[in-house]
């Protein structure tokens, strides 16, 4: 049975993107089938981290929201773990400026999404899919959200973050998703774990599923390239890990 | 090639200056030994051939000299007996000094009874000539003169064959047919009927075959006396005053020593072959074909004008056409040789040498070899040169960027670790002081801020969550939620 994530955050920048990609290829290293969706349109970028060169990409989830392609035609093979034979396909979303103006000038029935994921679950025999969603609640990432099992929340430890989380929180217990959990990505090295932990739990009511430091090395790798793979012994992989397990 | 990647992914800064090291090391030290190589391979190939046509025209001169040294006696020789036949001898005194020479039985008159009358010509001692002179051909006055005149020539004949180790006959024939041959041999050898007119060492000098008066050297042939691969020089006797012809001078000589010459020769690792020509393009040395001949009296008959393939015959007409120069071919095993040759002016022979033409590049072959190993370690060293630079002033810029984007969204960083004191080291001590300022400031900032920061605003929340849900979108989507994501599930 294919399981189905979003992964949202109330603000860009988050971590989003290489949160996602970590998830994913980790999963595909147990030996699963993993589906990636960049719904992010408007600031697509999760393709970089697989390190999918965009001259090779041909077909985004564009192209098929405007009918001109299947779904299986924009999806890339984007990572493969030999030993268990897992594997990771990335649907990318355009990143040309064109494009990205007409997906948001011409409003498209967002049901039509709904068929790209379940026409790629099928066609690609996936057991999980998920979904790199646009930050804020728009239509789509209502919908995403709507028809997940499992929605990933990723906040900072500031203000605006606390603040923001909490509208996505009620929200998504308004449209019942079956397991919502919180990642708190970010946190400055002078920080107390524990009481962040403490404090967000008590402020929402959901559990956390993993507490991710600032790091100089994440940021220096820059979303070049899988870092849970890269350094698995760093804090921020181990995090990546336990949020794994618990999935 | 990892971190070469790694550079070329990690800016245009970084791309910039590792093209601009390639370009001013690699690109210039590729492209000068490339030109370097190849204006001294043609130079080594050219010296190659220059030296191979040195030595081929050597050894034609060499040739050429032992030939003409034959040339200028016979006509010294020839001169000699013009001289002799000029000199008048008393009718008496001829009669008197005709009495020695004596028919044999088969009726040829010469010295051969009277030199076993005085105990046989070897105990005689050398210097002695023969006469053969047929007495059954209709007798005549001026036989018996030039039987007479030319006695005077044997010290002549035996000084001509001291100082010319190839000698092996020298004789005079008369237009009447008789013969007078240094050294003496008996003329029992000669075949009944035998007629030296009619043989070629006369017939090819005698006017009527060679109207310019020139000397002639016959083809080569193998002797008649078993004395090898021979060839004779005939040279036409003409009075200097009433111009008449009066008799042929001719000059045996064993060639092996001349074709020694060319068969000697050796080039590189003896791979390569010298052979020698006659003007018809007949083999007068060849080590393929040495043995081909070896009757006797017959003449060289591997004619190369109708050997091999069609670019060997042209150059081996080029050959019998008296040029000096070189070519290419392929011989029968498809292989391509270097021809090198040059004429032997005196016979209008052509002597050839053959070297396999990658013999001649190969030394060519060898610097290009040497120089590409030489040119592509020089490549890879200024290589890994452009991308270490690249690295050492790429990475600390990599990791202050790091850093000033972490300021920049507000957080505290560590400083920045420096290794050494350079230019971008300093910038990166700026950053750090100017990072431990900000984070004092923004701690400040954030201990003020301690209390909101825990803090959800309901009201504000509640309005935020009531203008989503309240949408017809939403509400649609609540209804249908469960069965979406059912849907999703039923498609296993
Ligand atoms: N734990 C972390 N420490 C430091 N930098 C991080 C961390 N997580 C993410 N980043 C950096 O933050 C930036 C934004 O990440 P991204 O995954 O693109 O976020 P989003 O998809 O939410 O916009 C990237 O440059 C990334 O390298
Ligand atoms: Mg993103």
């Amino acid at each position: 049975m294919t399981k189905v994530i979003s992964i949202h955050s109330f603000r860009g920048g988050t971590g989003k993107s290489n949160i996602t990609a970590n998830i994913a290829a980790k999963l595909a290293q147990q030996g699963h089938r993993v589906g990636v969706f960049d719904c992010d349109i408007q600031s697509p970028g999760i393709h970089v981290i697989f390190g999918l060169d965009t001259n090779t990409i041909v077909n985004t989830i564009n192209d098929y929201l405007w009918g001109t392609c299947q779904i299986q035609q924009a999806a890339y093979q984007v990572f493969t773990d030999a030993a268990s034979g897992g594997s990771v396909h990335l649907v990318p979303s355009s990143i040309k400026a064109n494009d990205i103006a007409r997906i948001l000038r011409e409003s498209y029935d967002a049901n039509a999404i709904h068929n790209a994921f379940r026409e790629l679950i099928a066609a690609l025999q996936l057991d999980y899919l998920l979904i790199d969603t646009h930050p804020g609640l728009n239509e789509e990432t209502l919908l995403s959200i709507a028809i997940s099992d499992v929605l990933l929340i990723i906040l900072r430890p500031d203000q605006q973050d606390f603040q923001g989380t909490s509208v996505t929180v009620s929200v998504a217990q308004r449209l019942r998703v079956p397991d919502i959990k919180l990642i708190v990505n970010k946190i400055p090295p002078d920080y107390d774990v524990a009481d962040v932990q403490r404090k967000v739990e008590e402020i929402y009511g959901c559990p956390i599923a993993a507490l991710l430091p600032l790091s100089l090395e994440v940021a220096q790798n820059a979303s070049s390239q899988l870092f849970a793979l890269k350094a698995p012994g760093h804090p921020f992989s181990e995090g990546i890990q336990q949020l794994v397990d618990q999935l | 090639m990892n971190i070469v990647q790694n550079i070329w992914t990690r800016g245009p800064l970084a791309r910039a200056f590792l093209m601009a090291l390639l370009l001013v090391s690699v690109i210039p030290i590729i492209s000068l030994s490339l030109l370097f190589v190849r204006q001294s391979t043609d130079a080594l190939t050219y010296q190659m051939q220059a030296n191979l046509q040195s030595l081929v025209q050597a050894k034609a001169s060499e040739i050429n000299g032992r030939l003409t040294e034959v040339l200028h006696t016979t006509e010294i020789a020839a001169d000699q007996v013009e001289m002799v036949l000029q000199h008048e001898i008393d009718p008496t005194e001829v009669e008197a000094r005709l009495s020695r020479y004596q028919p044999d039985e088969r009726n040829i008159l010469g010295l051969d009874i009277y030199y076993n009358q005085q105990g046989g010509a070897s105990e005689m001692g050398e210097g002695l000539s023969n006469v053969y002179w047929d007495n059954r051909l209709p007798p005549s006055s001026a036989v018996g003169r030039q039987i007479v005149q030319t006695e005077v020539l044997d010290p002549i004949f035996a000084s001509i064959k001291g100082v010319n180790p190839d000698t092996k006959w020298i004789y005079f024939t008369s237009p009447e047919g008789m013969m007078r041959l240094y050294p003496w041999a008996s003329n029992d050898h000669y075949p009944t009927g035998w007629n030296p007119r009619e043989i070629i060492f006369y017939s090819v000098a005698e006017p009527a075959n060679n109207p310019k008066l020139a000397p002639r050297w016959t083809p080569p042939y193998v002797d008649y006396a078993g004395a090898g691969w021979m060839t004779t020089l005939s040279i036409p006797v003409i009075d200097r005053v009433s111009g008449e012809f009066q008799g042929v001078m001719s000059h045996d000589i064993t060639i092996d020593s001349l074709k020694d010459i060319a068969l000697d020769i050796h080039v590189l690792d003896g791979s390569g072959y010298g052979f020698l020509i006659d003007p018809q393009g007949r083999v007068v040395a060849h080590p393929e074909f040495a043995s081909a001949v070896d009757a006797q009296g017959s003449q060289a008959e591997v004619n190369l004008l109708e050997k091999g393939s069609p670019d060997f015959q042209a150059l081996v007409q080029r050959m019998v056409d008296g040029e000096s120069g070189l070519g290419y071919f392929e011989d029968e095993s498809l292989s391509e040789q270097m021809l090198v040759y040059a004429p032997i002016t005196t016979t209008g022979w052509s002597l050839g040498i053959v070297v396999p033409r990658t013999e001649v590049v190969a030394p060519a072959k060898a610097m290009q070899t040497r120089a590409f190993f030489i040119a592509a370690g020089v490549a890879l060293l200024t290589t890994l040169l452009a991308v270490l630079l690249t690295h050492i002033l790429h990475q600390p810029l990599v990791r202050l960027l790091a850093g000033v984007r972490l300021v920049t969204e507000g957080h505290e960083v560590k400083p920045l670790e420096l290794d050494s004191f350079n230019e971008v080291n300093r910038l990166a001590d700026a950053f750090n002081k100017m990072a431990a300022k900000v984070g004092e400031r923004e701690r400040n900032l954030k201990a003020k801020v301690a209390e909101l920061k825990i803090e959800i605003d309901i009201q504000r929340r509640q309005l935020e969550v009531d203008s989503i849900i309240e949408t017809d979108y939403f509400k649609e989507l609540e209804m249908k939620a469960e069965g979406l994501r059912n849907r999703l599930r039923l498609i296993e």
